[in-house]
């Protein structure tokens, strides 16, 4: 199954790669001289990929410092090398940095909280209990408007039930009109069950509603939705902040939160992770919309800067097209010449 | 990230004097940064290069300016050569064929579509046109919902065919209904697809085969990076489109792609869509544009949203009033619904100059002390309002409780009511705001 997803993947990257490597094969027939133009090529190749401007100019200067060490010439294929292994290693060392900032910071001061109930929420954070029989796990989904949040969803309900899991959605997008009926289509589709209170409803207390169900029903996953939100929208985003402190007070944790990132975002997409992170608390991304001509280079530069991880790729529109990231799968099908690839794919 | 183009050019071309001429070589440094800069708002970078030379063409042989530093002065080239690039005049959109005008709305999945062809609608009735939606997205679950329950809100009929499976016929029962519901719009929602995806992008072709269609609109995340003049190219060769729609413009995303995507299809961006409800959808401005991509701000779409949302003459009685120190707290309180009007303190706030969503942030503009204050003034009798002085004890008591405050809070804004009196008698006494001003800063 995962199997199928690279394809697609190594696919549809295809068609970016003979873009973008090919015409600098074809510029250079695969040697790689040391100027200025060759460097612009590079450069432009790498911003192409949506890396953004440090990354870019960085791997520029170690692959400048590559052919220098080869003397001043050098194959294309040891310059991708250069590249790809920059790209692995970036995402692969990824590591969340960023701290949510502190539910006390955030509001919330009326003096009655200090009672045992705020108490008993500070306490939390540093006794994570393991998972619970009884208690279902949660993932949470976020991100801003049209990145294919409610889509993921379906293919991650889908791969969670293949799995032997017994799964449940939430439609927490109560916000966007026929949200909540777009979940339950996909959610009878798959057949998983569905919980929803319509549109307009309070999101929260859909999740509440959600968490009780699948603890009464016997779930070990639950798998929320939420309504798409631009990060610079402060109430829209403390709404999301409410609906993450439901769960975590619900659970006993944190739950594992994924920002959905479109792979054709450019360089506002650090904004956007950075953030959602400072709100609640990111685990990682899931990269959609890789079947297009898209890189999706943005996560190098989320990897980079902010420490978040690729957790899943999205590649297409049927509920099976997702996988697991692989950051050398994902480094090499953007950046390869072309040979080696004929064997695998 | 971006705002700072200004001060990042300054390092750039300190050194010269107004002596001197712009050349190729002592602004060498300065168009380095142009480029980043245009690069980190997401400008192509073949575009984004060939502007760049078109800036140092410009800009060499210029002599530097007196009254402008030569920092300034080549901002200024490039928010000119950027406004030129831009289309340089708002394009309306084509909506002359009768008696049914047809527009059909296309672009990648999550783009925005649904919910602009909604917003467009809203557009079109209150120009007293009788538009009618048509749901051609057969592929998405729930995409027909979608765009009936917005078209509910807007009040606007939507033909939707929920057992046909081809869009283009869809379309053609639409149009036919359309007519004969007397409407004179067809606005065509369709799916979202890849601009790769042969079979989807033949569909558009047939639809527009069918139908004629007067505008076709290609709908642009203002988010989107480098792969937006990829986009365009492929629409506009596979489908042909006559303008461009940029939504998500109420995000902090500088929308460079803008630039971009004119530059290579020639194609207009005719409309910008700026927030979740219906009434948010505006009409492109390039210079303004350009100051967003530059981080200049947006003080034209300031001016015109206060003065869409201000009474003018009420303004001017306030300020008068205000300078002959009769401003009492029922002025006050006009003046905060004035405020109010124009929309939430930080949308107003991201289109002044130098101001962006990250320090919006940081600043923590709180709205809900602006609520408060204005409970505190509702909750005063009009004679405590026209004169504080009434305002004792058990009267602060009864307004602290009227309005969900406490004492210390209406203290404070009495503090701070009687402060700014006393400011505003010093002006007066030293003969005006005029030469108040003069011997503050100590000017001549």
């Amino acid at each position: 199954m995962a199997w199928g997803a690279f394809d697609k993947l190594r696919k549809g990257l295809r068609k970016t790669r003979d873009g973008i490597v090919g015409r600098l094969g074809d510029i250079f027939g695969g040697r790689v001289r040391l100027d200025p133009e060759t460097l612009d090529a590079i450069e432009e190749m790498l911003i192409s990929a949506d890396l953004g401007v440090q990354a870019s100019l960085r791997i520029t200067r170690s692959i400048e410092k590559r052919v220098k060490e080869e003397g001043g010439e050098s194959s294309l294929e040891s310059v991708l090398e250069v590249i790809r292994k920059d790209i692995t290693a970036t995402l692969r060392d990824a590591k969340p940095r960023i701290k949510v900032r502190s539910w006390d910071e955030a509001g919330d001061d009326s003096p009655k909280k200090k009672g045992k109930k705020g108490r008993k929420l500070e306490r939390e954070p540093e006794t994570v209990p393991e998972i619970r029989p009884g208690v279902p796990q949660v993932i949470f989904v976020v991100g801003v408007n049209g990145t294919g949040k409610t889509t993921t969803i379906a293919k991650l309900a889908h791969y969670y039930k293949q799995e032997g899991r017994k799964v449940m959605v939430a439609a927490g997008d109560t916000f966007r009109a026929a949200a909540v009926e777009q979940l339950t289509i996909w959610a009878d589709r798959i057949g998983v069950d569905c919980i929803q209170q319509g549109q307009n409803a309070d999101p929260a207390a859909v999740v509440f509603d959600a968490l009780q169900a699948a603890e009464a029903r016997g779930h070990d996953l639950v798998i929320v939705d939420t309504a798409g939100r631009l990060h610079t929208k402060s109430s829209l985003m403390d709404e999301l902040g409410k609906i993450a402190r439901v769960i975590q007070k619900k659970i006993g944790r944190d739950p594992e939160t994924l920002l959905v990132v479109d792979a054709n975002t450019g360089q506002n997409g650090l904004q956007q992770a950075k953030i959602f992170a400072e709100t609640v608390p990111v685990d990682g991304l899931v990269l959609t919309k890789l079947d297009g001509t898209a890189k999706g280079g943005i996560v190098v530069a989320i990897a980079e800067t902010l420490g978040l991880p690729v957790l899943w790729i999205g590649v297409g529109e049927t509920v099976e097209d997702i996988a697991p990231f692989d950051p050398e799968i994902f480094a090499r099908a953007l950046f390869s010449d072309g040979e080696g690839e004929t064997t695998t794919a | 990230m971006f705002q700072e183009l200004t001060s990042r050019l300054g390092g750039a071309l300190r050194k010269l004097s107004s002596e001197e001429r712009l050349t190729e070589d002592n602004i060498r440094d300065a168009l380095r940064e142009v480029r980043m800069a245009l690069l980190e708002a997401d400008v192509n970078y073949g575009v984004a290069k060939e502007f760049v030379a078109r800036v140092g063409e410009v800009a060499a042989g210029q002599k530097v300016w007196d009254d402008l530093s030569a920092d300034q002065q080549v901002v200024k080239i490039v928010r000119d050569e950027l406004v030129e690039l831009l289309g340089g005049e708002t394009r309306d959109l084509n909506l002359s064929g009768t008696p049914l005008a047809t527009v059909m709305v296309m672009g990648l999945q999550g783009s925005g579509k649904t919910t602009f062809c909604a917003k467009l609608a809203h557009k079109l009735v209150k120009e007293g046109r009788r538009p009618m939606l048509v749901a051609a997205d057969i592929y998405r679950p729930a995409a027909i919902d979608q765009l009936i329950t917005l078209a509910e809100q807007v009040g606007v009929p939507v033909h939707s065919d929920r057992e046909r499976r081809n869009a283009a016929q869809i379309v053609k029962m639409g149009a036919r209904r359309a007519k004969d519901n007397d409407c004179d719009v067809l606005i065509v929602d369709t799916a979202g697809r890849l601009h790769i995806d042969e079979t989807l992008m033949n569909e558009l072709g047939a639809i527009d085969k069918m139908v004629a269609m007067d505008e076709k609109l290609l709908v642009v995340d203002a988010m989107i990076g480098q792969e937006a003049v990829t986009i365009a190219q492929q629409f506009a060769e596979k489908v042909g489109f006559d303008g461009a729609v940029l939504t998500k413009m109420d995000g902090d995303a500088r929308g460079g792609a803008a630039l971009s995507v004119l530059k290579v299809t020639g194609r207009p961006v005719k409309l910008v869509s700026t927030g979740e409800k219906v009434a948010d959808l505006e009409t492109f401005h390039p210079d303004r544009m350009a100051g967003r991509i530059l981080g200049m701000g947006d003080v034209l779409s300031l001016i015109e949203r206060a003065e869409d949302s201000m009474d003018m003459d009420e303004a001017e009685g306030l300020a008068q009033r205000f300078l002959e120190n009769q401003f009492t707290l029922e002025d006050f309180q006009k003046q905060i619904r004035q405020v109010k009007k124009m929309g939430p303190l930080k949308g107003i706030m991201k289109m002044m100059p130098g101001v962006d969503a990250g320090m919006l942030d940081k600043s923590n503009v709180d709205e809900k002390q602006m609520v408060k204050v204005e409970a505190i003034l509702d909750s005063m009798t009009n004679a405590e309002r026209r004169n504080p002085d009434l305002i004792n004890g058990s009267r602060r008591k009864r307004i602290a409780k009227g309005s969900g405050t406490n004492v210390s809070q209406v203290n404070k804004l009495l503090k701070q009511y009687r402060d700014m009196r006393r400011m505003m008698r010093q002006i007066n006494a030293a003969g005006g705001l005029e030469t108040f001003a003069q011997k503050m800063l100590g000017g001549h």
